[in-house]
């Protein structure tokens, strides 16, 4: 039996790769934004509304 | 009447909307608020689609059929083509 590897080889040039595990709650439903601010914001929902700031503020 | 840019720009929001929601709905497939938020959003877009057709050309060969599909001739390129400023 091959042992278990959690090591992936790196690409040619690439960093190495571990394997992870990921933990991702079910989204709530929240009420919808307007059109109009869904399509200035990238999201129709609040609680996945993050902002970046970096370059400016798109809204 | 609503002018063509600001139409078209309803349309965009309003297909973001519907396509966000799309998404949601595809691991949230019984969510009741998200089906009734889906069939009150549908429509309106379907009904600016229609506006549009009816004003300004179809944007979709779907649009030509709901509106009544082809009379003499075929309506796709009677608007300006994108490049002719008619997608702004």
């Amino acid at each position: 039996m091959s042992p278990v590897r959690n090591e992936i080889k790196p690409p040619p040039g690439g960093c190495a790769l571990t394997l992870a595990m990921a933990s991702v709650p079910p989204q709530p439903y929240v009420t919808p934004y307007e059109p109009d601010e869904a399509l200035k914001r990238g999201t129709i929902f609040e609680n996945l509304c993050f902002p970046f700031h970096i370059g400016g503020d798109a809204t | 009447m609503k002018d063509r840019t600001s139409l078209l720009k309803e349309i965009d929001e309003i297909s973001f909307t519907l396509n966000d929601l799309t998404l949601y709905l595809d691991t949230h497939p019984d969510c009741p608020e998200a089906v009734s938020y889906f069939n009150a959003m549908a429509p309106r877009r379907a009904a600016l689609l229609k506006e549009y057709a009816e004003a300004f050309g179809p944007l979709t060969v779907d649009c030509i059929q709901q509106n009544g599909g082809l009379t003499d001739h075929f309506t796709w390129t009677d608007g300006p083509a994108p490049w002719e400023g008619g997608i702004l």
